[in-house]
């Protein structure tokens, strides 16, 4: 699997933990949407709006409330998430300007403040953008074009007032965006960084894998799993009293290490590509998830955590420790780099090209001391030359 | 203001202490730029002569008191002064002037305490400031209500309903926010230390490879601390301050690697230099399953292939993983083969040679923590057709 699909495996797995949790979002958004609605449609016909319109009112709340309610349950049919969150945005800040035109006093125009808060819920950069942009939009708006609803005496735009309004309206913006923009871009580095180690951990595995069968003298033998399994299955079939369900699935599981999906989907016309798919976890000679979980489950006791854990900032692994001394940290830096390029019993060592891809991210960039990393970024070819002299003469390790 | 946007662009990297250092220097950019809109222009409003001269001097000497707080590194504390200078600010307006933008700066200091993203301050500052934003509508409501309202007694009202909504919908918004932080958190946390488990097997392993084919370990190796000097005195030489000490941090580094490190911190008479340098160094480790061996095995990993699955390829729930209950048999039964048979945990000579018997699987499978692993429905037909998987499998 190349660089690009492992990167495009921990992007997929970003998307799926945003969504995730934006369903979660997605139902107290309703419920707000949910609770605000009878306030609202009360001080509308506290100020005489016709009932009509109350109702063109009551309905669009409750469709905006059904499409998160339909985007929540049916997760399958209606998968984007992003979809719902849009029309609400939209949705709303045309409810509540209406709102504003149709009660057309100072008081309600902070209702635009509360469709900010609600929106802000769904904790999406893009839409907090999009949020700012329809608040200043609305506001400004009605400042410009409304100013008699600020004060019924002036009919200009711009008095002293408006402009008070309009400079708070613009800081309120400015810091709530700023604010989100920090949030959501280290919520995102969140979400990458659960992916990035759980992709990190099956290689991790893989490796003991791989170290404990160059070590161990008695190696995993697929065939017999494959064997054990299929004298299990008859014998419990011949328990339960029911005809052998596993056989058929067992002769694909064998065979998916070296057919793909599409050909064994040919072959046994009555599995689904998802029915193959799943069952790929259970192979064991290229997939061998099952083993993984296995192994993973074994260690279960030695990884739980302490809620107060949880309370600390993630531990991550450095070579910029804020205490460490410039001398240990170029010494930490030096041997990181000297280790990625000699082999090792569990790998061949990395390329100069393959380290400074490494080092590009941008993550790196914190966790190595900024002046070493460009002092190495600017002689790259002299230190690549002093390490190519040492490998070159076959220092053996 | 550069490096302050840059530090903004890459927040997600920093240390929450350096996050809350920029939060707080932005925070006094806003203030700056509001206080010098706002107060020349309220030397034009009709106020007394003392306020015009009080709340400009307050106003200066918080703001230096957050700014001092900032650069000597108490970035809590000149969090702190920055929404009191703020909270000062919004209670002047409110209470001087009454007016509609006065009630909107309560809004705004709402707004910066949730900037700060903490929700011990928001409820500790945003609780009694958005109590006094209603009590103050409550007792004033004809100084902030338009002449113009049809419903004069509904204005003050819907103020009050939308400040108190506001309010919560923000806390909400931290409990989520917070909730799912721990979520994600939990969920790092746990493979981080799987993760260091892992490692400590391949250190065992590797150990007992090189020691098996007679191999010399890196930091054993004569030409690799040749190389490393080489490589640090290089470095040392393009420093802008040249370090003096290089040679002999680096003859400490190298055996430190045959020594007991914790046996070095415990005694009491070693020179501090020393044991700074141990605790420092120690982290860097050579195949001690350090912070530098996660780094380079991860570094490592980033170009090693993995085979598996795209197809839910971090699930590890039977029930997540599969769809079908027949395929969750044979998972269960491939489980229970791999526990039983292969090595998944350190003998009592530390190696990676522990197999379990029947029993222990049991056990485990019957433990609560397993329940992230298997359904109660899973294990239960485990415990019925027992015997089937100790004789076939």
């Amino acid at each position: 699997m190349s660089q690009f699909n492992i990167q495009s495996n921990i992007n997929e797995q970003i998307e799926r933990l945003e969504q995730k949790y934006l369903r979660t979002k997605t139902l107290f958004v309703s419920a707000i949407l949910f609770i605000i609605m009878i306030p609202i449609l009360t001080v509308l016909w506290l100020y005489d709006i016709m009932w009509i319109d109350i109702l063109v009112y009551f309905l669009s709340f409750l469709l905006i409330i059904s499409i998160n309610l339909i985007f929540f349950f049916y997760k399958h049919q209606f998968n984007n998430m992003q979809l719902s969150m849009y029309i609400t945005a939209v949705g709303l800040y045309i409810i509540m300007f209406s709102v504003i035109l149709d009660i057309y006093t100072a008081s309600i125009f902070t209702i635009l403040f509360l469709a900010y808060a609600i929106i802000a819920l769904y904790q999406d950069l893009k839409l907090s953008i999009f949020n700012s942009f329809l608040i200043f939009l609305s506001g400004i708006s009605l400042v410009l074009f409304y100013p008699d609803i600020f004060d019924s005496t002036q009919t200009q735009a711009i008095t002293p007032n408006t402009i008070y309004i309009m400079v708070f309206f613009i800081i309120f913006i400015a810091l709530l965006l700023t604010s989100s923009i920090i949030i959501l871009k280290r919520k995102r580095y969140s979400y990458q960084q659960v992916a990035e180690i759980k992709e990190q951990e099956q290689k991790q595995i893989n490796l003991v894998f791989e170290m404990q069968s160059q070590y161990s003298e008695k190696p995993f033998n697929v065939d017999e799993y494959y064997e054990d399994l299929e004298n299990f299955s008859k014998a419990l079939s011949n328990s339960i009293g029911i005809e052998n369900i596993f056989k058929e699935r067992l002769e694909i599981i064998k065979k998916l290490n070296n057919q793909t999906t599409e050909e064994l989907m040919t072959r046994y016309k009555n599995y689904s590509f998802s029915e193959i798919e799943e069952l790929k976890q259970l192979e064991l000679r290229m997939h061998n998830k099952i083993s993984k979980l296995a192994f993973k489950s074994a260690q279960y006791k030695d990884v739980q955590i302490d809620k107060k854990e949880l309370l600390f900032e993630r531990a991550q692994e450095t070579l910029n420790y804020k205490n460490d001394e410039k001398q240990v940290k170029i010494i930490a830096f030096t041997v990181f780099y000297a280790l990625l390029r000699l082999d090792k019993i569990y790998a061949k060592g990395l390329t100069h090209n393959q380290i400074m891809h490494i080092l590009m991210k941008n993550r790196f960039r914190y966790f190595i001391d900024e002046e070493i990393l460009d002092i190495f970024i600017n002689n790259q070819s002299k230190i690549k030359k002093i390490v190519n002299e040492f490998l070159s003469i076959g220092a053996s390790l | 203001m550069r490096q302050l946007i840059k530090k903004v662009r890459n927040s997600e990297f920093l240390t929450l202490n350096e996050l809350l250092k920029v939060k707080v220097s932005l925070v006094m950019v806003f203030l700056l730029i509001f206080g010098a809109f706002t107060i020349p222009v309220s030397f034009f409003e009709d106020f007394a002569l003392s306020i015009r001269i009080i709340v400009p001097s307050i106003f200066v000497l918080l703001f230096t008191i957050t700014f001092i707080a900032l650069t000597i590194n108490k970035s809590r504390f000149a969090m702190h002064f920055s929404i009191y200078t703020f909270i000062g600010l919004t209670i002047y307006y409110v209470g001087a002037s009454g007016q509609l933008y006065g009630y909107f700066l309560i809004f705004i200091t709402l707004t910066v305490l949730i900037f700060f993203q903490d929700i011990t301050t928001y409820i500790l500052y945003g609780g009694p400031l958005t109590i006094y934003g209603i009590y103050y509508i409550q007792t004033n409501d004809d100084l902030i209500s338009d002449v113009s309202e049809t419903l004069p007694q509904i204005g003050p009202i819907i103020y009050q309903i939308i400040l108190a909504t506001f309010f919560i919908v923000f806390m909400i918004n931290f409990v989520l926010t917070q909730s799912i932080e721990e979520k994600l958190n939990e969920d790092f946390m746990r493979t981080h230390k799987s993760n260091k488990i892992y490692r400590g097997y391949l250190m065992r392993l590797m150990n007992d490879i090189a020691d098996r084919n007679n191999m010399t370990r890196e930091y054993k190796n004569d030409d690799f601390h040749k190389l490393i000097r080489k490589l640090v005195l290089f470095i040392n030489d393009k420093l802008d301050e040249r370090l003096s000490d290089l040679d002999e941090v680096i003859e400490f580094y190298f055996f430190l690697h045959t020594q007991n490190t914790q046996k070095i911190l415990e005694k009491s008479n070693i020179p501090n230099k020393t044991r700074d340098y141990t605790v420092q160094l120690e982290k860097y480790l050579i195949h001690k399953n350090s912070d530098l061996d996660a780094i380079v095995i991860s570094s490592i990993c980033e170009f090693k292939e993995n085979p598996s699955s795209k197809f839910k390829r971090y699930d590890y729930h039977l029930d997540a993983m599969f769809q079908s209950r027949t395929n969750r048999i044979l998972a269960l039964a491939l489980m229970y083969k791999f526990l039983t048979s292969e090595p998944a945990g350190y003998d009592k000579w530390g190696r990676l040679n522990e197999i379990l018997t029947h029993n222990d699987v049991k056990k485990l499978f019957q433990s609560k923590f397993y329940r992230e692993y298997l359904s109660f429905e899973d294990v239960n037909f485990f415990l019925k057709n027992e015997s089937l998987y100790k004789k076939y499998l």
